[in-house]
């Protein structure tokens, strides 16, 4: 449920995830992995931290524009919905397509990729 | 109250364009260049505008781009061009309006070969001397008006066009006076450029548009800002933009009727002059704007005719209303080789959507009664 | 929506449109003010009587005055038209890096044309000093364009002390006086500005309508810019838009009736919002404080980012170093121009309050922004608090 009004037209599924971040935060511990990608000039930086369990639970952070805190929200919300499996089906296409990213954005989705692929190496399977 | 026969100098704002202008004048204020909201709303406005215009004269509403007016429309074309353009002369009609004339004179004054296209007695381009030239050397850019302001003569655009496409140069049509008075197709007319303006068609002042096709390189005349695709720095006059795209909707939605109400009285002034003796129509042999009607009454001094025809309240004038108070005889009546002491008798008559039959009579008799004051024995 | 963004432009405000509509619904408002005849005359009237209510708040003579479509236009001819007009190959111009993009724009223009230009750089404060002028001065510098009030900032560079000094050395002085008018005081009798560019919708007139300043004593002379017919004495030709300029007027006149009781308004309303944003840490107030025009406040954000910034704050409409969506802006060159980097540039926001902005929405467009500035730091992996 967004409180503040979309003006500059983001795609929705990016605006909600914006402007409402559930997932946003840091975990902390012994048991967190976490893993971290950044654009080349490091002009935008996104980190997950993740506790396996019976409960799964994801957080992100970031610094970057609106595109990127939402790659980071949704691949919190995905994991924790559906599990370390969905990491096989997550790629830089996938993120794109669930969150409407136009083109001249796609970078954002590729920082999500790089998060995927850290956690693939890192999780064991 | 005066009797305004001056229409083709400007026209009353339509009410139903102030009502469409009245929520921009004092809504939402935004800069339509600005990212909030209420600059989007401006936004909104502006190329709906921008789409109305383009139906008016049958463009793409991208071939738009908004001016202060039809003169800064006319210099944004002619000297747009001269300065990316490569190398070729400039022709202009014998009759443009000053703002083409002038801007054609700018650019010989910065070196580029211009030169003047002759027309007959009529007004009209004389053709056989108009492809000698064409032939004569490579042309950069030939303007030639639709309709002219002083007399209303139509040219004969489409023919203009074809030579012109043939001889490989850009065509610039300068509308102001047509749009809204007669059928005005962008395409149809084989135009390359066109220039218009609101307040000749019942819209505001301080806007108008240049229409080009995008095969035509353009420099802006105004430098600053990423306006108008970068071809006009400056923020946009929202309200004036949207009273200029009502106008231009109300002026298409109502064309025939508009053109028949005043040629039925322009028809009736014209006969109403014919039995006055020494009455001399101006462009009278060809077509014309159904509003307009140049006459000169011989032995009359114009500027001092229009001035008493304004103390018995009518609003006509000699010509231009750029050049009015000059006291030179109009060019344009010169170009069509009038003799000076007659075309310094002349005066335009501009009708109008407010105009009655009772207008045109009070005027005939006016005239009369001057005519019969002051004629010597 | 609280609206703080007045230096990019103002509502109209009632007194103004009132002078505007007795142009546009009057059945004898209409007519053109070059005719010849009675609703000619009337029309002309009204043109010159907002004439001299426009010169009256810059200290000016009427017929000083030569109206354009804004600013821009006004900029453009200054410029041009006085390079145009002396037709001396090889001239030399001062200006700055922080001039509004009219400015720039046309410059660099003509520089590619030729033209040699100094770009005056600023001082850390965001101002260009008289002293940096002068020592730029050579002996074919043809005109000296400076902004009296910067756009971004509110920085007020020293066009008054200059005046006199480029005077005394013949150097013609073109002041973009956007964002000065209805603001500072002007008194172009006592200034010897040569020209003086200013528009009506930053000071609640409309737009699509500003005017040129063009000293007749000792006289700017002008190439114009805009052909046919010859209006404003040659120098800008084309209809007089009457209901613009009235409305031109009575927005002028209006600026010099308030112009003090705004400024303090201005004043009280940014110091209360650069009170209320201070409970942040790490924020930069761009420009000097010392020599800042009434209405403006720009600040940088530390550890965050632009575009995000911006977003989260739909209900202020204001200006951001930063574009939002799909628009392309460059991160702000003025504030490059006073050193802060990239991120830093496109993590501010220009506040600009005006006459109808109140304390309580200056409270509340604080906290708004505190509340996002302290979200997106705390989701900030790059922000160590």
């Amino acid at each position: 449920m967004s409180v503040r009004d979309n003006v500059f037209a983001y795609p929705l599924p990016v605006w909600s995830r914006f402007e409402q971040r559930p997932h946003g935060g840091c975990l902390r511990g012994a048991d967190v992995v976490r893993v971290s990608a950044a654009t080349p000039a490091a002009s935008a930086v996104l980190e997950l931290t993740l506790r396996a369990g019976p409960t799964l639970c994801v957080r992100f952070r970031a610094y970057g524009c609106p595109y990127t805190l939402a790659v980071g929200e949704w691949l919190a919300e995905t994991l924790e919905r559906d599990g370390v499996a969905a990491l096989a089906r997550l790629d830089a296409p996938a993120i794109r397509q669930a969150l409407e990213i136009p083109d001249e954005r796609a970078h954002c989705a590729l920082m999500g990729e790089d998060l995927v692929r850290a956690l693939r190496q890192r999780l064991p399977s | 109250m005066a009797v305004y026969l001056d229409h083709n100098a400007t026209t009353p704002l339509d009410p139903r364009v102030l009502d469409a202008m009245l929520p921009y004048l004092t809504g939402p204020y935004g800069n339509a260049s600005s990212l909030h909201r209420f600059g989007r709303a401006a936004r909104d406005a502006v190329e709906r505008a921008r789409e109305q215009v383009a139906r008016l004269v049958g463009c793409p509403s991208g071939a738009v781009t908004w001016t202060s007016g039809g003169t800064e429309a006319n210099n944004l074309a002619l000297k747009g061009v001269a300065a990316v353009g490569g190398p070729g002369r400039v022709l202009y009609g014998a009759t443009e309006h000053p703002a083409v004339l002038e801007a054609a004179e700018a650019l010989r004054g910065q070196g580029r070969a211009v030169e003047s296209v002759r027309v007959d007695a009529q007004g009209c381009v004389d053709w056989t001397a108009f492809e000698t030239q064409l032939a004569a050397g490579p042309v950069l850019l030939v303007a030639l008006m639709h309709a002219n302001n002083e007399t209303g003569v139509i040219q004969d655009i489409p023919r203009a066009a074809t030579m012109v496409q043939a001889a490989g140069a850009w065509l610039h049509v300068d509308a102001v006076q047509s749009a809204g008075k007669i059928a005005v197709d962008f395409a149809a007319l084989g135009a390359d450029l066109m220039s218009l303006s609101g307040h000749k068609l019942y819209g505001p002042k301080g806007i108008g548009a240049l229409v080009h096709r995008s095969a035509v390189d353009l420099a802006p005349l105004h430098h600053g800002g990423p306006q108008e695709r970068g071809l006009r720095g400056g923020t946009e006059n929202v309200a004036a933009i949207v009273g200029f795209g009502a106008a231009a909707d109300l002026a298409r939605e109502e064309l025939d009727a508009r053109a028949a109400h005043t040629r039925a009285l322009r028809d009736r002034l014209e006969a109403a002059l014919g039995a006055l003796p020494g009455v001399r129509i101006f462009g009278a042999g060809v077509e014309r704007l159904p509003n307009t009607l140049q006459f000169a009454l011989a032995g009359f001094e114009g500027e001092a005719l229009l001035m008493q025809l304004d103390r018995k309240g009518y609003g006509v004038s000699s010509g231009s209303a750029c050049a009015s108070g000059k006291g030179e005889p109009s060019h344009v009546l010169l170009g069509m080789g009038i003799a000076r002491e007659v075309a310094a008798g002349a005066i335009r008559v501009s009708l109008g959507q407010g105009n009655r039959e009772a207008d045109i009579d009070g005027f005939v008799a006016a005239l009369r009664s001057l005519a019969m004051v002051t004629t010597p024995a | 929506m609280i609206y703080l963004d007045h230096a990019a432009t103002t509502p109209v405000d009632p007194r103004v449109r009132d002078a505007m509509l007795r142009w546009l619904d009057d059945a004898d408002g209409f007519g053109n003010p070059a005719s010849d005849h009675a609703l000619g005359r009337r029309a002309r009237a009204a043109v010159e009587a907002a004439r001299a209510q426009v010169a009256a708040l810059l200290g000016a003579q009427a017929d000083e005055i030569v109206w354009t479509s804004g600013a821009t236009e006004s900029n453009n001819l200054a410029i041009k038209g006085a390079l145009e007009f002396r037709a001396a190959p090889g001239a030399h111009v001062i200006s700055s890096r922080i001039e509004h993009k009219s400015v720039v724009d046309t410059l660099r223009h003509l520089e590619a044309a030729g033209l040699r230009v100094s770009w005056l750089g600023p001082d850390a404060g965001g101002r260009i000093t008289a002293e940096q002028v002068l020592s730029a001065l050579r002996p074919e510098t043809a005109i000296v364009s400076l902004m009296w009030v910067n756009n971004e900032t509110g920085v007020i560079n020293p066009v008054v002390e200059l005046a006199p000094r480029l005077r005394e050395r013949g150097v013609l002085f073109h002041v973009d006086a956007v964002q000065a008018a209805g603001k500072l005081p002007i008194d172009l009798a006592a200034v010897p500005i040569d020209l003086l560019s200013v528009s009506a919708h930053k000071c609640y007139g409309p737009k699509g309508i500003g005017a040129l300043f063009v000293r007749k004593r000792p006289r700017a002379r002008l190439a114009p810019q805009l052909h046919g017919g010859g209006h404003e004495q040659g120098m800008r030709s084309g209809t007089l838009a009457t209901h613009q300029i009235a409305g031109m007027g009575a927005a002028f006149a209006l600026a010099a009736q308030r112009l003090e009781d705004d400024a303090r308004h201005g004043v009280a309303l940014r110091e209360r919002l650069w009170e209320r944003l201070r409970v942040l840490p790490r924020i930069h107030r761009n420009g000097d404080a010392a020599h800042a025009a009434p209405h403006l406040l720009n600040v940088s954000f530390e550890g965050i980012e632009g575009e995000s910034l911006r977003a989260l704050l739909p209900g202020l409409a204001l200006s951001s170093g930063s574009a939002c969506s799909s628009a392309t802006r460059e991160p702000s060159y003025v504030l490059r121009a006073l050193g802060r980097d990239d991120e830093l540039a496109g993590a501010s926001l220009r506040f600009s309050p005006g006459r109808a902005t109140t304390p309580a929405q200056i409270d509340a467009a604080a906290a708004q922004v505190v509340e996002v500035v302290q979200a997106l730091r705390a989701l900030s992996p790059r922000w160590d608090a």
